[in-house]
């Protein structure tokens, strides 16, 4: 989805993914059964943040042809940025209220709203990109009239 | 992220920590999204705005070598109805059919005038085959046919104009030494019409991969935003035309004044190996 023109700020993000995994293992193996480590999704989403401004970044220095939110990966990138950043303060306060009636309640009904705010904005996604396919195709075909004959006669 | 789980221990700072966190992540994301559409429109924008202007400037530049190039096929179309053609009529009225009966002193006079009516014709038309192609140009290079044209500056008597080549020991295209020498032309004949000066001095120099030819005169001159202005307003097709000869040959032109403003100077930057 990034479209990075540095080879070292690929080499982080992979280097990140890989740490990151790593960690989510040795996490889930020493953690004991039945629980679940919220700091790895605070994490995640500290990592994805960073991400989704980088490709803004990279967008604004670079994509000066066209508006950004023509680009469907424009779109991809504010339903997870707006995923991330709305339950960002629900992840980091769960692991302390896990057993919290009250805040369960709370969590399941935010949590849900954003995750429907990022599937309306990912369905925006998709369909800028099936009109942006159908741009593309047009424009290979549409330059010359088909009735013209064009064809070599001997 | 502890202080944070201390606080959220009662129910009350559990829900404060929830809205204005999520709401301060919330208003930035959507800020920053913002920001990013916003600040991308105005550099494209920009961008356009910068390129309509460029391609308005490239419109005025071709429009300026199309006029030009209209009027050069004028002057010769004219110089060849006005002046070729009535001398080869004369000679022409000079043989005619009546010399046959004409005795043989008139006979011989006629052929004379004819004669030299005809090598005045054949003068002419090398004259204005060399305005088109100058032949030192094209056998001896761009050094001698510059110091031909200072020569004659010079004989007038008027003008004060040397030149000084330092390195032109390999010749440049001859499509490219045609340019230059065209753009000095234009340059010299701007000089002698509107700078009033006493002195001309042309230097050339070069380096592995551009040729500089700087030309130097002490009489009142232009600098670079204005060179750039006048090329930008409908009129003044020398100026144009020197811009176009520059882009075709991927060179640069720097109009200044020396430091003691005592004199201008005009420096052409050609580089050797662009192919026209």
């Amino acid at each position: 989805m990034l479209q990075l023109h540095w080879k070292q700020k690929h080499r982080v993000i992979w280097a990140s993914a890989i740490i990151y995994l790593g960690y989510s293992l040795f996490s889930f193996v020493v953690s004991p059964r039945g629980e679940f480590d919220f700091s790895l999704v605070v994490i995640e989403s500290l990592f994805f943040l960073f991400l989704m401004l980088l490709f803004f970044y990279e967008k604004m220095k670079y994509n000066l042809k066209e508006p950004i939110y023509y680009s469907p990966q424009f779109w991809f990138s504010v339903a997870f940025l707006v995923y991330f950043s709305g339950n960002f303060f629900l992840f980091l306060v769960t692991q302390s209220n896990i057993h919290n009636q009250q805040f369960i309640i709370n969590y399941n009904m935010m949590y849900g709203f954003f995750t429907f705010l990022k599937n309306i904005i990912l369905c925006v996604g998709i369909y800028t990109h099936i009109q942006h396919s159908d741009k593309c195709g047009k424009r290979l075909h549409s330059r010359i009239d088909t009735q013209i004959n064009l064809d070599y006669v001997r | 992220m502890i202080f944070l789980q201390t606080i959220a221990q009662s129910q009350t700072g559990l829900n404060y920590i929830l809205i204005f966190g999520t709401l301060a992540m919330v208003s930035l994301t959507v800020g920053v999204v913002f920001f990013v559409i916003l600040h991308q429109r105005k550099v494209i924008r920009f961008n356009e705005q910068l390129k309509r202007l460029e391609d308005e400037k490239q419109q005025i530049l071709l429009n300026a070598s199309i006029k030009f190039q209209e009027e050069e096929r004028n002057r010769i179309a004219a110089d060849l109805h006005d002046d070729v053609g009535p001398l080869l009529a004369t000679a022409r009225l000079y043989l005619n059919e009546n010399l046959v009966h004409q005795d043989q002193a008139s006979q011989i006079q006629s052929i004379m005038s004819a004669k030299q009516i005809i090598d005045d014709a054949i003068q002419l038309i090398r004259n204005i085959s060399h305005s088109m192609m100058p032949p030192t140009l094209k056998n001896f290079g761009l050094e001698s046919a510059v110091s031909d044209m200072f020569q004659k500056l010079n004989g007038s008597g008027t003008l004060n104009a040397s030149v000084r080549f330092h390195d032109y020991k390999n010749r440049l295209k001859l499509e490219q030494e045609l340019h230059i020498f065209r753009v000095v032309q234009e340059l010299i004949n701007n000089i002698i019409k509107h700078s009033n000066a006493g002195f001309i001095h042309l230097t050339q120099n070069a380096n592995a991969s551009h040729t500089y030819i700087r030309l130097h005169h002490d009489g009142r001159g232009i600098v670079q935003t204005e060179f750039e202005r006048l090329n930008q307003v409908a009129n003044g097709l020398g100026l144009k035309n020197i811009a176009s000869r520059i882009k075709v040959l991927n060179g640069n032109i720097y109009f200044e004044i020396d430091p003691s403003h005592t004199y201008y100077k005009v420096t052409l930057e050609i580089p050797k190996d662009h192919t026209i």
